[in-house]
């Protein structure tokens, strides 16, 4: 997987929620949807380039060509069309040097400018330049390319429990979790620096993770393949509590609801380091809620990062 | 005192000599070169050439961020890192003429005062600087971006007047007034006047388009966020509240220079 980072500002967090939400939308799994796409963290006054409040968004696709199909359309369609916004590359360090083939620059407002019919201006500040397109209720300000880099999609875990709400609520209680650590874990160390410069070096700094599900919770966890041919992807019947008796079901007696936290992020030790928090947060629910952990391990067949729950578990940093 | 790394050089007050020209003292030239190589440099005097050594004191360590050069105590030299590509070169004390002329990226940071066209054309061109950014913490001479093409130049100070006279592109930005024929033949580009006592004023080129808050022009934070962080003369000089006049500047009916004035 290949992941870019945005750094989206808005004029108050009521209007950067809506634009949030919109630049994140359908982007579940790749399987679907052009690219995975979620909130990395939430960002002060002091730690945007403009000053406003901002959000740092990922977005997750299986390389950076998908990346550079899917990231313009969704900030000229989601982000432009929102008042007051901007939007800022993330990784201003990606995709400089030609010969790292780890990492790669994208276009962003490069062909968008041209909304401003030959009225749009840029500015360059840092090496970085600025696309100024005139828009009705001002400038929309976006910035010319964003980085991308080689990561990793679909670190998971699964939790089982005692019906809906109780598994449920462990589960999302995990998320949030996940989401108040990448915030912990990254501090604000952009603060006082040269912020055009290192705004996105540094948010989510150790690299950040986004769970791209809705609240971060998957309920229809997948396998790889099917019993129709044209399809490669079907339920994950192991863990559907309803057709136990007709599969090979991995549910523990008891355990009537198996919901999934997918984790998209940066580097091995960013998925990691979230699995853990998340599945310790799980476990504290105790057993009148939560049965068992599991991971959805696709016989080994799936992607080239394993995440083996016991060595997650066991590494403490 | 200089915890930046890089060399420095100081101008030895015993010079007898005057150096007539500063293009050769910049990071991307002098920055990568050993102590003894840097030593030798020759720098045109007059019509002799005169090794580096005997006109500066050096300081510093090859290898220790080559991308640094500061240079202090300069006579008024003119067209100081004229041309230079990369790197950052901080001037301890004033500058002369032409500093960072026809420059086309890196920094220069002058703590001092600096003379006229600052990040104007150099010999033989008919562009100014095309990119990289200027911060001058005291007042600069007239013309400062003169031609200028692209790049930011931020002047702490006061400047002398007909500043950013036919600029291209870029932006500047003047702390302090008075503002005398500022942008006058510009094309594009943007003057960024920060002195509301001290209002530009009006000529037939001119059209006001309007009166923002600066929270409304995202690209006001975003520049001011860039200087603040950068040199502190900037911090706190633009509030979201306060008010920011944009007029366009319509040299030959194009309309693509603007002017911000604080007011």
């Amino acid at each position: 997987m290949w992941a870019s980072r945005l750094v989206v500002t808005a004029i108050d967090r009521t209007w950067l929620d809506f634009a949030v939400r919109e630049v994140t939308g359908y982007g579940t799994s790749v399987i679907g949807c052009d690219a995975e796409a979620g909130v990395e963290r939430y960002l002060d006054e002091s730690q945007t380039p403009d000053g406003r409040v901002g959000a740092s968004v990922m977005f997750y696709a299986f390389n950076a060509k998908a990346l550079q199909k899917s990231i313009p359309n969704r900030a000229g369609q989601c982000v432009m069309t929102c008042p007051t916004t901007a939007v800022y590359d993330g990784m201003p360090e990606a995709g400089q040097d030609p010969d790292d083939e780890d990492s790669a620059r994208l276009d962003l407002g490069k062909h968008i400018r041209r909304f401003g019919d030959g009225n749009q201006k840029s500015k360059v500040l840092n090496g970085r330049r600025f696309w100024r397109v005139p828009v009705m209720d001002g400038e929309f300000v976006i910035e010319e390319s964003c980085g991308a880099v080689k990561a990793i999609g679909g670190g998971n875990f699964l939790v089982t429990g005692r019906g809906q709400r109780a598994t449920l609520d462990a589960t999302r209680h995990a998320v949030e979790a996940i989401a108040a650590d990448v915030v912990a874990n990254n501090g604000s160390e952009s603060e006082g620096k040269n912020v055009v410069g290192n705004v996105g070096g540094n948010v989510g700094g150790g690299g950040g993770v986004v769970m791209p599900f809705p609240g971060g919770v998957v309920r229809s966890g997948s396998k790889v393949g099917s019993i129709y041919k044209a399809l490669f992807a079907s339920t994950n019947d192991a863990f559907c509590p309803t057709v136990r008796s007709k599969t090979k079901t991995q549910l523990h007696s008891g355990a009537t609801c198996c919901y999934e936290i997918v984790i998209n992020g940066l580097n091995a030790e960013a998925i990691s380091r979230a699995m853990r928090v998340g599945i310790e947060t799980v476990c504290e629910a105790g057993p009148e809620q939560v049965v068992a952990v599991s991971a959805g391990n696709y016989g080994g067949n799936l992607g080239k990062f394993h995440f083996k729950l016991h060595e997650v578990m066991g590494k403490q940093s | 005192m200089s915890d930046r790394g890089g060399y420095i050089l100081t101008w030895k007050d015993t010079n007898k000599v005057g150096l007539s020209d500063g293009t050769m003292l910049r990071p991307d030239v002098l920055g990568g070169l050993s102590r003894e190589a840097l030593g030798a440099f020759e720098l045109p005097v007059g019509r002799e050439r005169v090794a580096l050594s005997k006109l500066f004191e050096i300081e510093g360590e090859h290898g220790d961020n080559e991308g640094c050069l500061t240079l202090r105590n300069l006579p008024r030299l003119p067209r100081v890192g004229a041309r230079m590509a990369s790197g950052e070169l901080v001037i301890e004390g004033d500058a002369g003429d032409g500093l960072g002329a026809s420059m086309r990226g890196g920094v220069i940071r002058v703590t001092g005062r600096v003379g006229d066209e600052v990040g104007g054309p150099d010999f033989g061109s008919d562009r100014g600087m095309v990119g990289g950014e200027i911060f001058v913490a005291g007042d600069a001479g007239e013309r400062v971006g003169y031609r200028q093409r692209g790049g930011l130049i931020a002047v702490g100070g006061c400047a002398g007047k007909l500043a950013g006279y036919r600029m291209l592109a870029g932006t500047i930005v003047l702390k302090r007034g008075p503002y005398e024929c500022v942008g006058l033949e510009s094309r594009r580009g943007t003057m960024v006047l920060l002195d509301a006592d001290s209002p530009v004023a009006m000529n037939a080129t001119m059209t006001i388009e309007g009166e923002f808050a600066a929270s409304e022009m995202v690209a006001v934070g975003l520049l001011m966020r860039h200087l603040g962080a950068t040199s502190e003369q900037f911090v706190g000089v633009v509030r979201p509240d306060t008010k920011i006049r944009l007029l366009s500047l319509d040299q030959f009916e194009i309309r693509k220079a603007e002017l911000w004035q604080v007011c």
